[in-house]
């Protein structure tokens, strides 16, 4: 059988490519290797058979099956490769001769390439001496992903194209096109072929009418693959939106230990506003007990908006609503709903135009807060923005219930080591108080016969003078021994029923008591009594209480300084003030200075008096006040309910 | 205890409310010498510290008094079964019957007498916050009485 009587189309019945055609540079793309061939076949066939001259640039087997096949088809290569008409050359091996760094160079290319179109040029027989090539060096490239350079490849083809006569076939495998983004890069190989023929599913087709409807099927085929591109372009985005998300819900739920609820509502807010893409929201929280909201973290808002809503009460705009339904509130446009029509001004102030409010509930339902956000523009929040909404409201419901209780817990903590301390402090001082009577009365009553005896020796007319005086003596020492024991080691307290007492006459009896020590010191003491003022107490108690302010007022006092002892009456309460200029207190002192066994006379106090004196006046309905200034002195003020004489 | 002789001893209640009558007499008699014309007052002391019932008994006695010192709360309920005071001193922490027993004792033979209570120490007012709710009112000094204070108390 001749070359010659082959036919000019190549391909079976199922792939109809005419090569016929002067297409000096064709591609074709298949999807079996076998219709590849069989379609090369005539292409290079017909080609040795006109005495023109051929090419093989493929792969292994490609070449082999391309071998094969023109014997089958009872064509004898081997004499037109012994005429130098025939070559077939590998793929991969002929491209690594002109390619430097996997770039194709112009040069190499062209003496490569050129040089062997040169030669096959020159052995044809035929008197055009056309040169038929066939190449997967671009193919080759193109599977490596170096689409780049198989472009490169064949615009160098086409320069040769320039100088030399041959006719090139390319081909590619479909299955190599199967991404997207291979489309902008098929358009560009294409726009450097004059011919191109698609598959073999399309070239099978015979008629016109059968391609046209494969061509209608195809573009229907392609407007869905599109659509389904476009859709997986959105969930791809929307997925990594969700997964955005859920790291963030992760993370804030990593960070409910952290016990500081501001910070933690603060980032849900943020988080809520992030779903929504607004950059205005509020999260109030419930005053407790009260059907009231304040709000506890803010975005967006000036702080004039934010004093106007300091307290939301129920059914006030979307916040309240919701607060009062415990139900989500969407207000789509606030121009146009109701529950916003008293607050429309407010709501252009601020600079929203829709809501959405939802309720923060405990694990009881009992309401705790409303999480809402705002937008510029009328909007109604989509499903998914309204369930990831509840997500974060029940994280923020966590942290504000976290925090609570563990403020709760620290409260208790506090109380109890208050109530603690309370009871050891009361403990401590019930024992001394045990002692200190113990003691008193164990030292009262050698010392009440010792003061009778006395009395009873000072009666006597047959004591001398000089014996009389010193009995003088050991009377007054005696007293003031009485004195010691009575008020101080005591604890004295009044055994008779509350009475009106004057307070001056009172007074004046304390100071007799320290009129000695008061001479010693040279301390000057100066009075403005108000007449006729009266308390209603236990006299005892009360002297005792003036009695310790005036003690301290002369032992803090240095020598010749003075007291001051003004009584008078402010808001129908009797007022007594005890001055002196004396060393005064320094702010650590002050706050202990009514804490029992507190002192600064180290030798001689109890740390009682005070704390005594404010015992006993807080105990008739009354109050101490103390003021002081370290080197200027100490004002000490007595408080009592007055009962002042008409 | 009490309570019954005080049902059995009701006739000699009367009569030794007619002894206090007479002492009452005698009371009113001044002090001679004392310029204030202080009543002259029938006293009983009692206190188990002797040395103070007795010094307190001789300043009585000193001041134109009639004392007697009793050591614990059934003498001196004895002494005023025989002859009502005036005018009963009392301390009021003692072993056996306390002072405020012993004064309500007293009271139940001499209802008119006075009662003076006094203590050194501290802790005896709830016993007379107790006796005070019972409806029990006595008067109360602190120890160390000076002497002058309690002349004055008596003469009140």
């Amino acid at each position: 059988m001749s070359a010659t009587s082959l036919p000019q189309t190549i391909g079976s019945k199922n792939a109809h490519y005419d090569l016929s055609l002067n297409h000096h540079h064709s591609v074709q793309f298949y999807e079996q290797d076998a219709i590849l061939l069989d379609g090369l076949v005539p292409f290079i066939g017909s080609a040795l058979g006109a005495g023109d001259s051929a090419i093989v640039i493929a792969t292994k087997v490609h070449r082999e099956g391309l071998a094969n096949r023109l014997r089958a088809q009872g064509i004898d290569i081997s004499v037109a490769v012994a005429q130098g008409r025939f070559m077939q050359l590998d793929a991969a091996e002929t491209m690594n001769k002109f390619l430097v760094d996997s770039w194709p160079d112009a040069k190499l290319f062209r003496d490569v390439i050129g040089g062997t179109v040169e030669r096959l040029a020159a052995a044809a027989t035929s008197s055009r001496k056309e040169v038929a090539a066939f190449g997967e060096m671009v193919a080759l490239l193109w599977s490596e992903g170096k689409a780049e350079a198989a472009i490169r490849l064949e615009q160098l083809w086409n320069e040769l194209a320039q100088t030399h006569s041959f006719k090139l076939h390319c081909a590619y495998p479909i299955a190599d096109f199967s991404d997207r983004e291979h489309s902008e890069k098929l358009k560009l190989i294409c726009a450097e072929h004059s011919a191109v023929f698609p598959t073999e599913s399309y070239m099978g087709l015979v008629t016109e009418d059968e391609r046209l409807r494969t061509v209608a099927t195809l573009q229907q085929k392609a407007n869905a693959l599109e659509r389904l591109a476009a859709e997986r372009e959105r969930l791809a985005v929307t997925l990594a939106d969700e997964v955005e998300e859920l790291r963030r819900i992760h993370d804030l739920a990593t960070r409910m230990s952290w016990l500081d609820m501001n910070a933690v509502v603060r980032d849900v807010l943020k988080s809520v506003a992030a779903v929504h893409r607004t950059e205005m929201g509020l999260l109030s929280l419930r005053i407790p007990n009260h059907n009231e909201l304040y709000p506890a973290a803010s975005l967006g808002f000036s702080s004039v908006f934010l004093e106007q809503i300091a307290r939301v009460p129920e059914g006030a705009g979307a916040c309240g609503t919701c607060l009062q339904t415990r139900e989500r509130v969407i207000v789509a446009d606030t121009e146009t709903d109701e529950i916003f029509a008293p607050y429309r001004d407010a709501a252009r102030l601020a600079g929203f135009r829709s809501v959405h409010s939802t309720p923060l509930l405990d694990r009881s339902k009992q309401l705790v807060g409303v999480l809402s956000v705002h937008f510029k523009e009328p909007y109604c929040p989509s499903e998914r923005e309204q369930r990831l909404t509840d997500l974060y409201a029940r994280l923020a419901v966590c942290a504000i219930e976290n925090a609570r209780l563990y403020e709760a817990l620290q409260d208790e903590f506090s109380q109890r080591k208050q109530a603690q301390q309370a009871l050891i402090q009361a403990e401590k001082l019930a024992a001394a108080g045990r002692l200190a009577a113990t003691i008193a009365h164990e030292i009262n009553n050698p010392l009440e016969a010792v003061t009778n005896y006395l009395f009873l020796a000072r009666k006597n007319p047959a004591v001398p003078p000089e014996v009389r005086r010193h009995l003088d003596i050991v009377d007054e020492e005696l007293d003031r021994v009485a004195h010691i024991a009575q008020q101080t080691l005591g604890f004295y307290r009044d055994n008779s029923e509350p009475q009106y007492v004057e307070v001056t006459k009172s007074i004046e009896g304390v100071l007799t008591i320290y009129e000695r020590k008061l001479q010693y010191k040279n301390l000057r003491v100066e009075t403005d009594f108000t007449p006729d003022l009266n308390v209603w107490v236990l006299q005892g108690e009360f002297r005792q209480a003036i009695s310790n302010l005036i003690a301290n007022a002369i032992d803090a006092s240095s020598d010749g300084g003075r007291i001051l002892i003004r009584t008078h009456i402010r808001d129908s309460r009797a007022c007594i003030t005890i001055a002196d200029t004396g060393v005064g207190m320094a702010r650590e002192v002050k706050e202990k200075v009514f804490t029992p066994f507190f002192t600064t006379k180290e030798q001689v106090g109890t740390g009682l008096g005070l704390w005594t004196t404010k015992t006993l006046i807080e105990k008739h309905g009354g109050r101490v006040l103390l003021r002081s200034k370290e080197l200027r002195g100490t004002v000490m003020s007595v408080i009592l309910p007055c009962h002042a004489s008409s | 205890m009490l309570v019954n002789t005080d049902t059995t001893l009701g006739s000699r209640i009367f009569a030794l409310s007619c002894l206090r009558d007479s002492g009452a007499s005698s009371s009113s008699n001044s002090i001679p010498g004392d310029p204030r014309g202080t009543q002259r007052l029938r006293v009983i002391v009692v206190d188990d510290e002797r040395r103070v019932a007795d010094s307190v008994k001789e300043i009585l006695a000193d001041s134109g008094h009639t004392a007697i010192a009793a050591y614990d709360g059934l003498s001196a309920v004895k002494i005023a079964k025989e002859s009502c005071p005036d005018v009963l001193l009392c301390d009021v922490l003692m072993p056996d019957m306390n002072g405020v027993d012993t004064a309500v004792a007293v009271r139940d033979i001499c209802p008119d007498a006075r009662v003076v209570l006094f203590s050194g120490h501290a802790s005896v007012s709830d016993i007379l916050t107790r006796a005070r709710a019972e409806g029990h009112h006595f008067e109360f000094l602190p120890k160390p009485i000076r002497p002058k204070d309690l002349l004055q108390k008596l003469s009140d």
